[in-house]
């Protein structure tokens, strides 16, 4: 079951001599409300929201379910990216290497000045029994600091029982046009300590496991071939719950997020390459631009803190069968880049997945990137899930139908939550592809998707369900044409 | 001034804390040393445990101990917390089983508490819990809200727990005998949970032969009173405090088997014991709430006058007798039972279950909520029936203004009521007029919109008594009260008041709240009674104050202690130049040495509490495709009677009706047929977010309570109690195009995507 949804999973050990380049410790660095903070040997599982609370005694960061759903841990991070919202409890501590962390004790100016957020949720009472406020005072001014108004999406990750929102919603709105106080544009740390983000520290006397942090993937690729049987650990918020839910002992990780190749968004004439730690929010904003209908997708990803943290190649390597990005990018041609040691290869999305748990990966093998062809927006894209926000999908359709003179000129379909992996319908492509798209066509085609799916029942959804959705979905698309396709509020 | 004070909306004073992160709440607080409590739980709904084996467990690194029931046993702490129990029709009293702090041999819920592990970190404690050796023979499960299945326990055959009525039935009966109409309607009120964004915590501590427990609760003198009778103790060596409280809403209320576990664990280990649940332990062991089912009557005359009102309701108490739990749907219940509608005669009779869920207790409202919810369903089912408008059916058989006070069904003494008044404004206020605009404008976009009404009235309950105690000391005031916060903002609306009436400036007012040791009596925070209660004993205090203080400077002034006066702000001494501000009396009074005038405490208790009433208008709008059910315009006119603090009364309103919203459309807690909770996370139980709720329109229209100084009337639970039957109404209007004849709470997609399909189905048959 472990070894079965790890992000990076692989079977037989290598020899122990291929582990390279050992060194004595390993120090994490990062910027605390505006300090320079330097940790020796952290355990590498300990999320930053214990290690707030119980090492600093930083407490006004709160547990409310250690499970990224419920936002009262949410901290501010900063990199060269931007600043961004992130819940503290998925996160690990060498996550946070070479970035700044700003807690709600760092929101409030250093001579005491409230935030214009803070003022505002005064004066507007947006706030009650004050649980869950460190969480929204943190996101609302992430959100202040990089002008974002659409309050409803990017607060949809923070819970309140109290207030029923709407206080809070006028007081971030309120805040909008004051000027972001300077002690918000924080810098990551001035210097790094040498050892700070080695190769792999050792197993140090203690208990503690090895971990490493990568800074290209050349020394990713090495570090893979060694510990066939490590996890690797990108934005967390999959593997963040084994510890904090399953308690489980990771063994061997390394962190990507300084593997700088992998953060990399190359964009060319006729394609888009997404290195595979490029975040959701940064996969959103470089492919959306090309085909509208991944917007309103990736708004409905986890919470703005979970599409911060989360990593488009996270979604895809743990193969499963209910990630949101793999149906789209297969509808799309995606391809992806496998490396193991200096050998690369690519092949299409689609043929990764094998079978559930099962991808086409080698021991030591790792996923490096995700290239999507440019091509005019024919992509619909639907999402059915329990609720809009924060949920995951009962069933996720993707289709890229070209129309030519009235027929169906080219058609890749492919669908989450109907197999054991994301999966294309061959089937249907090939009822609809050289006819005529019309009411006639769909209704010969839908028969078609029983020969591509036998979904599962679960508590999400009956099989029956599911395949009835994945057909309406293709009439929904017929319905819609080809221009107004956004999402599906159920 | 006005005794009810000035009525400003004043801002909070503890928001600077909590906003940049200073809140302390339990688990901020503990003690650095503590050790950490894990609680291994049942993972099946019922069964006899087999073998429970701590060995194994108890040797591996880090634990410290591990209690099972055989270990409470041997100590000789053999008490329980088994709640109180009402008395049945015939006479006898509701089954009260025991019901142990850690499971005796036998199991009855998921999530039912086995065994506590110490252990000296987190992860020790949870490892060992996972190598307790634990074998379960499992029994048949009962579920549902009515009697029936194989015995829970020994005290409950067939798993009733009570059967409890009020009312005059004989005269109900005959009403309806003699009726030109009648109507009955089944009406389900639909399980939640509490899911206050601080779970459960609790920590307790050994100090110099006393025993303090902190508890994230809603009072300090139940628990201190349960723990110390749990413990053998001494109340006298029991400290109770409540930290900040990161919300309540009546589920922190009791104390739980948590409690009084970690309050042994402490003071056998002579060490700080703490203990925080995870979210998920919360859901499956956090009294939840409601979970009814009424069959609902009322008997008409010709003109659509109500002669009658009768009421069947099976209520679901679940595994155990928690603590008020069988009083809820009972004398909870039949406060409000006729609501704001004058009703001759009225009868009630309510059977409670026993089964294999987690216990089922108060939340938010308590009761009359249910009772709202289930009238005001009936009455627009009634208009429906007879073919009515059901605002004017209303209008017709409210309660006169001429007709207070007046005395319900239920002996409930009504002091004020201007029903038709605020039904008035409501009505102005949520633009009834263009609702037929609004509904069309809708259709066109293929939606269904639908407006319903719920006409509430609310009766404010918790104990009747309180204390205020005010000490002068460092140049400012301590302001002691009993009752707790739990984010409603006491901390302003206490000091605001006393600094209103004394003129204390409120930055030289400290309050002091949850702290047994401080304070030697209160009722916590329940029933929206904490305004009304604390603040009628301020102003007994402030009297006392003024009184003592007067005679000080008439004594010292050499004045008649009857010139001498006092405007709030400053005493007033003929013939003198002297003003002084009661800071400086206070001050003077020290140096004369009169530390008597410095110390000064009034209790008062009330003959009888406020009934505050209002009128909810919801929209919600169905899109018949999905079955996606949304609350798009929301409309309250309240009477709370004088307002003390507006804003702070519409957050209350606002957060009330957040979770109403949540109940009726988002919340749906759902047990397998084993008994396994499905939705014990923020994955699977639908907490309402942002874009599920409307900005509220909230007016108020008062009239103020005769039944206490400042006229007031309690807001804490009135947004619930209004809302649920509000957006149902609504829901089966818009629904009732598509022929659909019958709503139960919760509206989720497919639960109304159902009920379309089903009404489409019947009218193809």
């Amino acid at each position: 079951m472990q070894v079965s949804t790890r992000v990076y999973a692989a079977s037989a050990p290598l020899p122990c001599h291929m582990v390279s380049r050992l060194i004595e410790h390993m120090d994490i660095t990062f910027r605390l409300n505006g300090e320079d903070v330097t940790l020796h040997d952290p355990h590498p599982t300990t999320t930053l929201l214990d290690w707030l609370r119980e090492e600093r005694g930083l407490t006004g960061t709160k547990e409310g379910c250690n499970e990224g759903d419920c936002g009262a841990c949410t901290v501010m991070v900063t990199d060269d990216g931007g600043a961004k919202s992130l819940n503290a409890c998925i996160l690990f501590l060498p996550q946070l290497q070479g970035k700044a962390v700003r807690t709600v004790e760092g929101i409030a100016a250093p001579d005491g000045t409230l935030h214009p957020v803070q003022q505002t949720m005064i004066d507007l009472h947006g706030s009650q029994c004050g649980f869950c406020t460190p969480g929204f005072i943190v996101s609302m001014a992430t959100d202040h600091l990089n002008g974002s108004s659409d309050h409803d999406t990017t607060l949809a990750g923070n819970l309140c029982r109290c207030t029923g929102y709407a206080p809070i919603i006028r007081a971030a709105k309120a805040a909008e046009s004051a000027p972001v106080p300077d002690h918000m544009r924080d810098t990551p740390p001035s210097s790094f300590p040498k050892n700070s983000g080695g190769e792999e520290a050792a197993p140090p006397a203690g208990a503690k496991p090895p971990f490493a942090a990568p800074k290209t993937s050349d020394a990713l690729a090495e570090w893979c071939e060694a510990h066939p049987d490590g996890t690797l650990i990108a934005g967390a918020t999959d593997v963040g719950l084994w510890v904090t839910k399953h308690f489980t002992d990771l063994g061997p990780v390394a962190f990507l997020n300084q593997c700088a190749d992998l953060q990399q968004v190359t964009e060319t004439e006729s394609e888009i390459t997404l290195g595979a730690g490029v975040s959701i929010t940064r996969a959103s904003d470089a492919l959306s631009p090309h085909f509208a209908a991944l917007k309103p997708l990736f708004d409905r990803y986890g919470s703005t803190q979970v599409r911060n943290a989360a990593t488009i190649g996270g979604n895809i390597a743990n193969g499963s069968p209910i990630g949101d990005s793999p149906p789209p990018l297969i509808a799309l041609g995606a391809t992806l880049h496998l490396r193991k040691g200096n050998a690369r290869r690519i092949l299409p999305l689609e043929e990764f997945f094998i079978d559930y748990g099962k991808q086409d990966r080698a021991p030591g093998e790792f996923v490096e990137a995700v290239t999507i062809p440019k091509q005019p927006d024919t992509l619909h894209v639907f999402k059915l899930s329990k609720r809009v926000d924060q949920d995951i999908s009962a069933v996720c359709g993707a289709f890229n139908l070209v129309i030519e003179n009235g027929l169906v000129a080219s058609a890749r379909i492919a669908f989450g939550g109907m197999a054991g992996t994301p999966k294309r319908a061959a089937a249907v492509e090939a009822a609809l592809t050289g006819q005529l798209w019309s009411e006639a066509t769909i209704k010969a085609a839908i028969p078609a998707f029983a020969e591509d799916f036998t979904p599962l029942s679960d508590m999400r959804a009956s099989a029956e369900y599911r395949l009835k959705a994945a057909q309406n979905m293709l009439w929904r698309a017929f319905h819609e044409g080809l221009v107004d396709v956004l999402e599906v509020r159920a | 001034m006005d005794k009810f004070g000035k009525a400003q909306p004043v801002k909070r004073v503890e928001d600077v804390r909590f906003l940049t992160g200073q809140g302390r709440y339990s688990d901020d607080i503990a003690p650095e040393n503590a050790l950490y409590g894990y609680f291994l739980r049942s993972q099946v709904a019922h069964a006899d445990i087999t073998t429970l084996d701590t060995s194994d467990a108890a040797e591996m690194d880090g634990v410290v101990a591990i209690f099972t029931a055989d270990d409470l046993n041997k100590a000789g702490v053999t008490g329980d917390c088994s709640g109180a129990a009402v008395t049945n029709r015939d006479g006898t009293k509701g089954a009260k089983p025991r019901r142990p702090t850690l499971a005796e041999g036998r199991v009855r819920f998921v999530g039912e508490t086995i065994a506590l592990i110490v252990a000296t970190n987190l992860n020790a404690a949870r490892d060992a819990a996972e190598m307790i050796e634990v074998d379960f023979d499992e029994r048949p499960v009962h579920l549902g809200q009515k009697p029936g299945g194989t015995a829970i326990h020994d005290e409950a055959p067939n798993n009733q727990a009570f059967d409890w009525g009020l009312g005059d039935e004989a005269a109900t009966n005959a009403a309806f005998d003699a009726a030109a109409h009648t109507v009955s309607l089944e009406v389900e009120d639909n399980r939640v949970i509490a899911t206050s964004m601080e779970a459960r915590a609790v920590w307790a501590e050994p100090v110099e032969g006393r025993l303090h427990v902190n508890i994230s609760g809603q009072g300090v003198w139940n628990p201190k009173s349960a723990i110390a009778k749990y413990l053998n103790m001494s109340k006298d060596d029991v400290r109770v405090t409540n930290p900040d409280v990161g919300g309540g809403f009546g589920m922190k209320a009791m104390t739980y088997p948590e409690d009084l576990a970690i309050a042994f664990a402490a003071r056998t280990l002579g060490q700080p014991v703490r203990w925080f649940a995870e979210r998920g332990e919360s859901m499956m062991s956090d009294n939840a709430g409601r979970d009814l089912v009424s069959l609902a009557e009322f008997a008409f005359d010709a003109d659509h006058k109500i002669t009658a009102y009768r009421l069947k309701t099976h209520c679901n108490l679940g595994a155990y007798n928690s603590g008020f739990a069988q009083f809820i749907q009972t004398e909870l219940f039949s406060k409000v039972l006729t609501g704001t509608y004058d009703v001759p005669a009225g009868y009630m009779n309510v059977v409670g279950t026993y089964t294999n869920t987690t216990p089922v207790d108060a939340y938010r409202g308590a009761g009359r909520p249910e009772a709202i919810y289930v009238l005001e369903r009936l009455i627009d089912h009634a208009a429906r029936e007879l073919g009515v408008d059901p605002w004017d059916l209303r209008r017709k058989n409210f309660i006169r203004p001429d007709a207070f006070p007046y005395t319900t069904v239920t002996e409930q003494p009504y002091d004020v009521g201007e029903f038709a008044k605020v039904l008035a404004r409501v009505e102005a206020e949520c633009d009834k007029a263009g609702f037929p605009a609004r509904k069309a404008e809708a259709a066109k976009r293929g939606k269904l919109l639908g407006q319903g009404l719920c006409y509430y009235i609310e009766s404010i309950l918790g104990a009747p008594d309180e204390t205020t105690r005010v000490v002068f000391e460092n140049g400012g005031a301590k302001l002691f009260v009993g009752t707790q916060s739990n984010g409603q903002g006491h901390e302003t609306v206490f000091a605001s008041f006393l600094s209103d009436h004394t003129g204390i400036p409120m930055e030289r007012i400290e309050l002091v709240q949850g702290d047994s040791d401080a304070i030697p009596s209160g009722g916590g925070t329940g029933g929206s009674r904490s305004v009304t209660v604390q603040n009628t004993a301020t102003l007994a205090n402030v009297d006392k104050m003024i009184e003592g203080f007067t005679a000080f400077l008439a004594e010292l002034e050499g004045a008649s202690a009857t010139d001498i006066s006092f405007d709030d702000e400053r005493f007033r001494i003929p013939g003198s130049n002297l003003t002084p501000t009661m800071l400086e009396v206070a001050d003077l009074a020290r140096e004369h040495g009169r530390d008597d005038l410095l110390d000064v405490s009034a209790t008062i208790k009330l003959d009888n509490r406020s009934f505050p009433n209002g009128a909810h208008v919801a929209e919600v709008e169905i899109d018949p495709e999905t079955g996606v059910t949304e609350v798009v315009r929301y409309t309250v006119t309240d009477d709370f009677g004088n307002l003390i603090n507006p804003m702070l009364v519409e957050g209350q309103i606002h957060g009330g009706v957040a979770q109403g919203i949540g109940q009726a459309i988002t919340e749906h807690v759902v047990f397998d047929e084993d008994g396994q909770l499905l939705t014990a996370s923020f994955m699977d139980y639908g907490l309402p977010r942002a874009d599920n709720m409307p900005m509220i329109d909230f007016t108020t229209e008062g009239t103020p309570s005769l039944y206490n100084p400042m006229g007031m009337k309690g807001c804490g639970e009135a947004g619930t109690v209004g809302a649920l039957a509000a957006v149902s109404n609504a829901t089966l209007d818009a629904l009732s195009e598509v022929g659909v004849t019958r709503v139960d709470m919760p509206f989720t997609p497919l639960r109304v995507w159902e009920m379309i399909q089903n009404a489409k189905a019947d009218a193809a048959a």
